[in-house]
């Protein structure tokens, strides 16, 4: 049962990080340092 | 000209070829496995009628992709999700199925909520017991998720590179999320142990037989659909934004309204294949949401041709046959070598997949053709 819970609280934690990523990417779409300018979208 | 890059000529063609060998394997493999008699050289054994009925699901799968990637330029790296999610909501009917016919026989619960002591069915199990329901959700769930999902991404501008990550996130965390025992969904041993599906015992041949009949007219309903969709003004619009966002968002058209809708229809599609695989496997576990799942089912639409319908079909025939071949017998330590030098060699030398090379070696010989001075001839050439 303990073994259980560590995995679990390691995998929520993973769980927890992708979502705050995809969270992030979507606050900015293209990375914390952005390229700006017309050249970006090539 | 672009047009007729993308739906041309010979395209008409194709439709009607592949429309014709699903309902010519829709007929021949139920002939050859049931009215055969079992020692007749023609006889098909039942794990080869299961294995047609993966690939004709895998196929699907891969159609879908190829509407989202080669179509509108999303790169998804996350729909393994659909699919799973579309196998986990026929698995979850499935179980209500098996009744007190489970090893703890609970008339109820499913086996493994009766190991993990759970009182009585989480809500979200209600229902699953109708097919009718079930087969809603099997459309609803990962088009809700891909809806909700796109809607954010699209509206964001979450595009190229950052999508794909993103998707890909998604169905990690799917996966980490159903591997859990409390997520109530069977844990990393999933749903197994099918009895019946509508009646039917699952392991029956004749069942067998009338699930890959259902997977044939599933792919071709759901090729139909794709090629109104990209044959349409909707689809030319598709193409525009795959090969120019900013120009077509500038030009009027709402990208993001677009966008969602393709990826909602693209996600129910998946769904319906992961539903018709799982029968056929006979199993659905977390392990479906592997992130290699999603990439193999890219590599199967760029093999076959990403911008072209059948070519998604036949890249996830070809690709899954050689899987087939080449993890049996002495081979197996080398599959996973023979995809990766697939995929590389895919990418550098037949960039179009093997429909797209066809259509663009015949679109230069046409070419070729019509510049030889009988300029009257011209168009029947190009037909």
């Amino acid at each position: 049962m303990n073994t259980q819970s560590v995995f679990s609280r390691q995998a929520i934690a993973v769980l927890v990080l992708l979502v705050l990523i995809i969270l992030f990417i979507q606050k900015r779409p293209r990375g914390m340092f952005a390229l700006k300018g017309r050249a970006v979208e090539a | 000209m672009m047009s007729g890059r993308f739906f041309g000529a010979g395209s008409d063609r194709r439709v009607f070829i592949m429309i014709a060998l699903l309902v010519a394997t829709a007929i021949v493999v139920p002939i050859l496995s049931l009215a055969l008699p079992a020692d007749s050289a023609l006889h098909m054994p039942p794990y080869m009628v299961a294995l047609t009925g993966k690939y004709l699901c895998y196929a699907l799968l891969a159609l879908s992709l190829d509407l989202v990637w080669g179509y509108c330029g999303i790169l998804s790296l996350g729909h393994g999700a659909f699919f799973a999610l579309g196998g986990y909501a026929m698995g979850m009917y499935l179980m209500r199925q098996i009744g007190t016919r489970g090893v703890y026989a609970d008339p109820i619960l499913p086996d493994f909520m009766v190991f993990l002591n759970w009182p009585e069915l989480p809500i979200y199990w209600y229902g699953f017991n109708h097919f009718a329901y079930a087969a809603l959700m099997i459309v609803l769930a990962p088009g809700l998720l891909a809806f909700v999902f796109g809607w954010f991404a699209f509206r964001s501008r979450v595009t190229g590179v950052y999508l794909s990550i993103i998707t890909q996130a998604m169905t990690f965390a799917l996966m980490l999320g159903f591997f859990r025992n409390n997520f109530g969904f069977g844990g990393n041993n999933g749903l197994t142990d099918f009895k019946d599906i509508l009646g039917f015992n699952v392991q029956a041949e004749t069942t067998r037989n009338a699930l890959l009949v259902a997977s044939c007219l599933a792919l071709a309903i759901c090729f139909l659909i794709c090629r109104a969709v990209v044959t349409s003004k909707f689809g030319k619009v598709l193409v525009a934004i795959r090969d120019a966002e900013s120009r077509t968002r500038f030009l009027g058209y709402r990208v993001e309204a677009y966008k969602l809708f393709v990826f909602t229809l693209s996600a129910c599609m998946a769904g319906v294949a992961g539903a018709l695989y799982v029968p056929q496997v006979g199993i659905i576990n977390p392990s479906e949401f592997a992130p290699g799942n999603s990439i193999e089912a890219v590599i199967w639409v760029a093999v076959g041709g990403r911008g072209t319908l059948t070519g998604a079909v036949l890249g996830a025939f070809v690709v899954n046959y050689a899987k087939t071949f080449f993890t049996t017998g002495w081979l197996a330590p080398y599959w996973l070598f023979v995809l990766g030098g697939l995929f590389i060699a895919v990418t550098l030398l037949l960039p179009r997949g093997i429909v797209g090379t066809y259509e663009w070696w015949r679109a230069r010989r046409a070419e070729k053709q019509a510049a030889i001075p009988i300029a009257a001839d011209a168009p029947h050439a190009a037909e």
